[in-house]
């Protein structure tokens, strides 16, 4: 097993790519491009291994984890193979079911952030337990990063040819005043709780490691995902509002999501053993408008979330990891970065985009979705786009029906009135 | 029959402030975002639907069921008035199946009538990859309980799934066709129509015809998939039982379904027609009994046994025994299901069958 953190003394003055943040984006980009020969350096202020929420796969997901090599190490982690997504309704009276498209998996975040490190050292990537403290250059090109190493060692200044903002929610690149500000979406003031649990009796077969949503009415859902074969992640989202007049801690609104949410759940935690604390997370709906630049990028989260529901957070960022590295491939004889970063940008809003509009239709006409997704001719396109084709919607007619049917809510989006966190 | 738009507009108003809104809506008019006010939900969307049908003699397809089509009375009426073009009132059972019928060919549904030994046999097709699927109904449901397995496959997979003769809109000499005899006409059928090994996927007691077709055309048959059926070793008493739940069709829904669906008086109609038909009394005569407990006895096919973990008609036990007599057979079992998989959890239930069949 490769070693965690290099010690700040050998690391170099000069890197071909810096990235802050060794979450999925971050160390899928850095595998990639350590495999093309480029020296790479990650710098990391969290010690790993580290809870951290964000636990289903699409199936694009998948498939990156299978370009890197990983379907091996996937099985030997115990971590569940995933056929699809189980959709419970209001009071149970009915239910979807939404297969994956590509194989893939329900993961422990914690070892399997670990895992994807691990491959980018063993691809030659240089980690660097340290806080990014403030980025060098004009403003607009990005000469390099200063960083504060967690080892005491003073403050120094690593260069770099292109930089990529890995860092989730903290969006380094934003606080820094190089990428925009963050626009609060409109899923803004919902608040997730979550915690692990064992002992939670799930459905029989291979379907016993299907994700689980079960819907309440708008803006309040849960969660139910095997993230190995002993342990479930159970977590309830609310509006900011429901929170108050229900709750007056985490603890006691993940207990009033078991159950006023949806009367499948209480059963299922009746004998569950709690094995992680409550924890919560909120102002995680955003997106940063400019968040390309000459020679950087922001890459998952840093730039853009837009709902937990259909599990996009970690399958968007990989992609957008390997979207971006194999783009650059074809930049380093050039040294010219910027028509593939504003490629990218262009790629990641048209898909996100899209993504955005299901979600949104879903939450505003849940009675025409559970239709299309039981009966009709939209359902197939319905599963493609949830599997990833969002990228590359071509010949597609659901995207254009729901932008139709949404109108003007297609592109909203109100000023940031609140920071992002997630304690 | 013509419509009147500002008459259907007005019966949809009384409609919607009495059953949707208890009579709270004194000031609603076609022209109230009903969708954006919350007052249609996917219960009341039962509701209206089921009164569209029976008013107006009209079935909204499921592509149709669209937010522009409901957001607000004056749509709704404009939708009935289109989908009526074509539809009269169902006069008749009959009526009612070819209604249903063909509703599926808007789905890319086929439907065809083809002359057996015993009669006149009308099946539903799909155009796709072989080998086919040939699907055979419960005992007394129509083709039409495979609709929603049958348009997910549609231009992908090959199916074909028969009307029992004195079912659906199968019509054979005798009306009161015994097992043997359903045996024969399905064995007639399928020589007919079928020149490649075919996969048999049955349901309920349609499984009995199917294991009987395995073992006369061993070469014909590369996998069973049986959903809903298992081994009942005392036909005599499960028969009386199964009599006693289906007392009355409501009594049959609740024990057949895990989530029993609204019974509208359509479904109440057909509902009570098959449970009257002679053919449903005459399947299981002596010799139809006597084969119940020898119906998974020499068969030697990869099988697949996909079973609702709340089926009522056929327990868990019975699933287990078919299962073990037949060598290396599985079962996949799905949660909060009743008796039909394929139209409870028509979803899951494919998964399954894919999966399996990829497996071979």
């Amino acid at each position: 097993m490769p070693n965690s953190a290099t010690e700040s003394s050998t690391i170099k003055d000069f890197y071909d790519v810096v990235i802050v943040g060794s979450g999925p984006g971050g160390a899928t980009a850095a595998a990639f491009l350590a495999k093309q020969g480029r020296t790479v350096l990650v710098v990391e202020s969290a010690a790993f291994p580290r809870f951290h929420i964000g636990e289903s796969l699409t199936g694009s997901a998948g498939e990156v984890i299978r370009e890197l090599g990983l379907e091996t190490e996937m099985a030997e982690k115990g971590y569940p193979e995933k056929p699809g997504v189980t959709v419970i309704g209001q009071q149970a009276r009915n239910e979807f079911f939404v297969p994956v498209m590509m194989e893939t998996w329900q993961v422990r975040r914690s070892t399997f952030d670990e895992m994807l490190r691990d491959l980018s050292v063993k691809n030659g990537v240089t980690y660097l337990s340290a806080r990014a403290s403030g980025i060098e250059g004009d403003g607009n090109v990005i000469t390099g990063v200063r960083v504060v190493p967690n080892d005491g060692s003073p403050e120094r200044i690593i260069e770099c040819r292109v930089f990529l903002d890995a860092s989730g929610q903290s969006n380094f690149l934003s606080k820094q005043g190089i990428a925009a500000e963050p626009n609060v979406d409109i899923f803004d003031g919902q608040i997730a709780f979550f915690a692990h649990f064992e002992n939670v009796p799930r459905d029989p077969g291979p379907f016993s490691n299907n994700t689980t949503i079960f819907y309440s009415k708008l803006y309040h859902w849960a969660w139910m995902i095997p993230i190995s074969p002993t342990v479930d992640s159970f977590g309830v989202v609310l509006p900011r509002q429901t929170y108050k007049q229900v709750a007056s801690s985490p603890a006691e609104a993940l207990d009033w999501g078991i159950e006023n949410i949806n009367p499948e759940i209480a059963g299922r935690l009746r004998n569950a053993r709690q094995v992680e604390k409550v924890r919560v997370c909120r102002d995680y709906s955003y997106k940063i408008d400019r968040f390309v630049g000459p020679n950087w990028a922001c890459i998952g989260d840093a730039h853009r979330f837009l709902d937990p529901i259909f599990s996009f957070g970690v399958s968007f960022a990989m992609m957008e990891a390997r979207q971006i590295a194999l783009g650059l491939e074809e930049c380093w004889e050039s040294d010219d970065f910027e028509p593939m970063f504003r490629e990218f940008s262009l790629w990641s809003d048209k898909g996100q985009d899209i993504a955005n509009d299901l979600i949104k239709y879903f939450w505003k006409y849940p009675v025409f979705f559970g239709y299309q997704m039981q009966n009709a001719s939209l359902r197939n396109e319905v599963i493609q786009l949830f599997g990833g084709a969002c990228f590359n919607p071509e010949n597609m007619r659901v995207p254009a029906l729901f932008r139709e049917a949404l109108g003007a809510d297609s592109t909203q989006s109100v000023a940031a009135t609140s920071t992002p966190m997630c304690a | 029959m013509g419509f009147d738009s500002v008459g259907i507009t007005h019966e949809l108003t009384s409609f919607t402030n009495l059953n949707l809104l208890n009579g709270q809506g004194d000031d609603l008019t076609h022209e109230t975002p009903i969708l954006e006010l919350g007052i249609l939900d996917s219960l009341s969307m039962v509701s209206l639907l089921s009164f569209i049908e029976e008013t107006y003699g009209v079935r909204i397809s499921e592509d149709q069921i669209v937010p522009q089509h409901f957001s607000d009375l004056a749509s709704i009426t404009q939708l009935i008035i289109s989908m009526s073009d074509g539809q009269t009132r169902a006069s008749s059972l009959q009526d009612e199946l070819r209604q249903l019928v063909s509703l599926q060919r808007s789905y890319g549904l086929k439907s065809k009538e083809i002359d057996t030994i015993r009669g006149r046999h009308h099946v539903l097709e799909t155009k796709g990859a072989e080998p086919a699927w040939v699907l055979l109904p419960a005992l007394g449901n129509p083709s039409t309980s495979w609709a929603h397995v049958m348009r997910t496959l549609s231009g992908e997979q090959k199916t074909i799934a028969p009307d029992f003769g004195g079912f659906g809109l199968s019509v054979y000499a005798d009306d009161a066709p015994t097992y043997r005899d359903h045996v024969d006409a399905t064995l007639s059928l399928l020589d007919q129509i079928i020149h490649a090994p075919i996969v048999l996927v049955a349901s309920s007691a349609g499984a009995m015809i199917a294991t009987e077709v395995a073992r006369q055309r061993p070469d014909k048959v590369k996998a069973l998939i049986i959903t809903g059926f298992g081994l009942i070793e005392e036909p005599t008493g499960w028969w009386r039982n199964l009599q006693a739940m289906s007392e009355t069709p409501q009594k049959f829904m609740d024990a057949a379904y895990y989530t029993p669906p609204e019974l509208t008086p359509a479904l109440l109609r057909i509902l009570e027609d098959v449970l009257a038909r002679p053919a449903y009394h005459n399947f299981l005569d002596v010799e139809g009994l006597a084969e119940m407990s020898t119906t998974f006895d020499n068969i030697d096919l990869p099988t697949l046994f996909v079973a609702g973990e709340d089926d009522q008609i056929i327990g868990r036990k019975a699933v287990e025994a078919a299962c073990k007599l037949i060598p290396n057979a599985r079962i996949e079992w799905i949660a909060r299901c009743g008796h039909f998989p394929p139209v409870e959890r028509p979803q899951p239930f494919l998964w399954y069958v894919r999966e399996f069949l990829n497996s071979l």
